[in-house]
């Protein structure tokens, strides 16, 4: 089954590129200028990888992963970005930003196609983990201090709720 | 047969005592610093001297005991009584100390003090102790010889040692000069001066004791300068490298460390090492703790007289000051010196017999030579350019650095911001360049023209990202800020980065770096030159098509505090017309060569102390060496 991609980027002539890239080698794309478009498209499609610019107007990159995320878990990603210091090898790119949500690739810009190719290639050639406590963990991967938050204060409300 | 010549023998007056005794020394402080010197080289670990001032009732006598190793008869006749005889000058002495003293006539400067010596001497196995009586008077008599002169000795039990103690004890009378409290403050200078503060001999205590006076009476105190407005440090080492640090108080320099000269006339002063401290105001009496202004000599530990005296002038700063009428910039009560010599390394820095001045030999006008035009004039030039800067002008300056970080703070954020847009349609060109490739090839289309286009806009692209990277940091102040990295893992890590192209280009890379090696230096310098100087090695051999095994070695290692990375090639060597301008810009016109990359790699790499150099034979290859200077280490 061909492989379904969702791009999103700002500059359009690089969604151009990276559209037409991903077209020859095969795959089914759908493109996004913006967080709001690349939501909504995933609230209608399912896709089995993301490509996410790091800064867009609105929304970055990784806050738009976490959304999309919640939506599709099992979602591989890769962030692109021309602003993530090209200093820091690509590996350790997640490292750098702090950590607080993790894609599944890094890749400064200008990427090459081949760089790019390889990189979705190896990524959907990933076997999809069938253990849902995995996929459940994926899904909030990023989130769990809000939850740790979110059980703090819903114990708080509880004794607060009692107090009345 | 040739007859045999008759013999004709030398031998002394019995007034040779006189001469190398009473009149050899100066004054009756560089007297009594022999006998001191003497106790040391008995291995003695405290030396009291006691003087008790000619009153009505009793004559003024001085003694001087030691608790070192004593004399028996046998070392007392082959010692103490041949002149000229001198142990240390053997090398061996008590506690494992360098000799003080090789002349063997230290002994004989009590005739300077007094006309009457007696020594009273025990070695720690005997029970009974020696006592000799010396008149210093019978050597008067010239027409007798020096061993005509016999004096008595008793064995005694001495009571200033009990069973099992060693020492000496040398009692003066008969005291040739008075001695008054100003004579006896000018003693207690010259033993607090004896002895270097930075570097004083272990175990070794002086207490000198004047009877019937607390406020003469007290241990000899010799305590080091810590602060002044300059503080130069010097080591020559190998070759006549000569180290230095300079510091300046109160605004202490961040790196003090200065790039080492070289002086070849020093190269025989291996070793020597020195401070010298600068007061730009004349300095309160608690700020030098008693010292004395002066450059002082001091041999493993000891003075070497006259150097450090006001009088002596050694290094000619009194007397460029007054030829200068008050224009030089070093006042020389403002300045203290300590340096530092040795008798095992500087065995040609030997005494005149009287100790008061070092004979005239190669390495004693090398010493002179080097602390006048290496050390003082460098400090007098340190002074007058600038480091020197009066408060206003440091505010000033200060202000200007702020303006310079806050406009490099806006030019950070607007590079940033360029790069990002310039990234933008690089992107897109890069990736339409690949996509041209690939549809070129679904179209069964192989032409060499567009696949070498298509390449060339790929390391085009590749070039500008690295030139708009090298623009990010040098905005960033990234360069500027040294961190403490490990260099070899830096080195490795890009190593591992080039893999690729060095495996397109069948090339044998050899690292030879340590497992880890410390330093305190800009990793992203670090990181472009290792890049560079790599890369080079890797598009020179790309031209290489004659057939040889293409090889680069990466080398990493430590000297003092230089951190070196050598790379070595096996390619064509660089050629004669380019080598005089390779560190210029645009020196070759290859694409990836040796063009902005060196040259910037070089500028950046000398604003911070280091430098690259390059040594290159025809058709065998070249060798690239970048030298970083880490920002901490010492020179001890």
């Amino acid at each position: 089954m061909t492989s379904r991609i969702l791009i999103v980027d700002d500059e359009t002539i690089v969604l151009g590129s990276f559209e037409r890239a991903l077209t020859l080698e095969g795959y089914a794309t759908w493109v996004a200028t913006n967080s709001q478009e690349a939501l909504k498209l995933c609230q209608e499609n399912s896709f089995d990888l993301v490509i996410l610019d790091f800064i867009m107007p609105g929304m970055d990159g990784l806050e738009l992963l976490t959304r999309i995320r919640k939506q599709q878990p099992l979602v591989r990603s890769i962030v692109i970005s021309g602003k993530i210091d090209t200093g820091v090898e690509e590996s350790q790119v997640s490292k750098s930003l702090g950590q607080w949500v993790e894609a599944d690739a890094y890749l400064h810009k200008p990427v090459s196609a081949t760089k790019l190719k390889e990189a979705v290639a190896s990524l959907l050639s990933e076997q999809l983990p069938d253990d849902w406590q995995v996929i459940a963990r994926k899904a909030v991967k990023g989130q769990e201090f809000k939850i740790k938050n979110a059980k703090a204060a819903s114990k708080n409300l509880k004794i607060l709720k009692r107090k009345k | 047969m040739a007859d045999q010549p008759d013999k004709l023998t030398f031998e002394a007056s019995a007034y040779l005592q006189t001469l190398i005794g009473r009149d050899l020394f100066r004054s009756q402080d560089l007297a009594i610093v022999e006998l001191v010197k003497n106790s040391y080289d008995s291995g003695a670990r405290s030396v009291r001297i006691v003087i008790s001032l000619p009153s009505e009732k009793r004559p003024g006598s001085i003694e001087i005991t030691d608790d070192g190793s004593g004399m028996d008869l046998s070392k007392l006749q082959q010692l103490f009584m041949v002149a000229g005889y001198s142990e240390t000058g053997q090398g061996s002495t008590g506690g494992n100390r360098i000799p003080t003293g090789e002349k063997g006539i230290g002994r004989f400067a009590s005739d300077r003090l007094g006309s009457r010596l007696t020594v009273e001497t025990k070695t720690a196995g005997s029970r009974e102790g020696i006592v000799v009586e010396i008149d210093w008077t019978l050597f008067n008599a010239r027409k007798k010889r020096f061993n005509e002169i016999s004096v008595p000795f008793y064995r005694r039990t001495l009571q200033f040692l009990n069973k099992g103690q060693s020492g000496t004890r040398l009692t003066i009378t008969q005291i040739r000069e008075e001695w008054a409290s100003s004579t006896v403050e000018s003693l207690r200078s010259t033993l607090s001066q004896l002895l270097n503060p930075f570097e004083k001999p272990s175990n070794f205590i002086i207490n000198l004791d004047v009877t019937g006076s607390t406020t003469l009476s007290g241990p000899i105190v010799s305590t080091p300068i810590e602060s002044a407005d300059f503080d130069l440090r010097f080591k020559v080492k190998r070759g006549g490298t000569i180290e230095r640090e300079l510091r300046k108080t109160p605004s202490k320099s961040i790196n003090p460390r200065l790039e080492p000269t070289v002086d070849p006339a020093a190269t025989i002063l291996k070793g020597l090492h020195g401070r010298i401290y600068y007061f730009l105001k004349r300095p309160a009496k608690d700020q030098v703790h008693g010292h004395s202004p002066g450059v002082f000599l001091y041999r493993d530990g000891f003075r070497i007289e006259p150097f450090g005296s006001s009088a002596a002038d050694w290094l000619g700063i009194g007397e460029k000051r007054a030829k200068r009428a008050g224009h030089a910039h070093i006042v020389p009560s403002r300045l203290f010196g300590f340096v530092s010599i040795s008798r095992r390394k500087h065995g040609g820095l030997k005494d005149t017999t009287s100790r008061e001045a070092l004979l005239d030999t190669a390495e004693a006008r090398a010493l002179v030579h080097l602390l006048k035009k290496g050390i003082i004039d460098f400090l007098e030039e340190q002074i007058r350019t600038g480091i020197a800067m009066p408060r206003w002008e440091e505010s000033r300056a200060r202000k200007a650095t702020e303006l310079q970080k806050a406009r490099f703070q806006a030019l950070n954020v607007m590079s940033s911001g360029v790069a990002h847009e310039l990234r933008q349609p690089l992107q897109a060109i890069r990736m339409e360049a690949g996509n041209i490739a690939t549809r070129l090839r679904q179209l069964a289309i192989d032409d060499p023209i567009i696949r070498a286009a298509a390449r060339c806009i790929d390391t085009s692209i590749e070039r500008i990202d690295q030139r708009i990277q090298l623009i990010s940091a040098l905005t960033g102040g990234k360069l500027d800020a040294n961190e403490r990295v490990d260099m070899a893992l830096i080195v490795q890590e890009e190593c591992t980065l080039l893999e690729r192209r060095i495996q397109e280009n069948n090339i044998d890379l050899t690292l030879e770096v340590p497992k880890d090696q410390d330093a305190n230096v800009s990793d992203p310098l670090v990181r472009m030159v290792v890049k560079n100087m790599v890369e080079n090695a890797v598009n020179a051999l790309a031209e290489v098509k004659d057939g040889r095994q293409r090889r680069v070695a990466v080398g990493l290692s430590k000297k003092g505090f230089k951190h070196l990375l050598k790379v070595k090639d096996n390619a064509m060597g660089i050629p004669a017309e380019i080598q005089p301008r390779i560190f210029a810009r645009f020196a070759t016109d290859t694409t990836g060569g040796m063009g902005v990359g060196l040259y910037v790699c070089q500028l950046l790499l000398k604003s911070h102390g280091g430098e690259i150099s390059f040594q290159t034979k025809d058709r065998v290859g070249s060798e690239f060496t970048a030298t970083f200077v880490d920002e901490e280490g010492s020179i001890d």
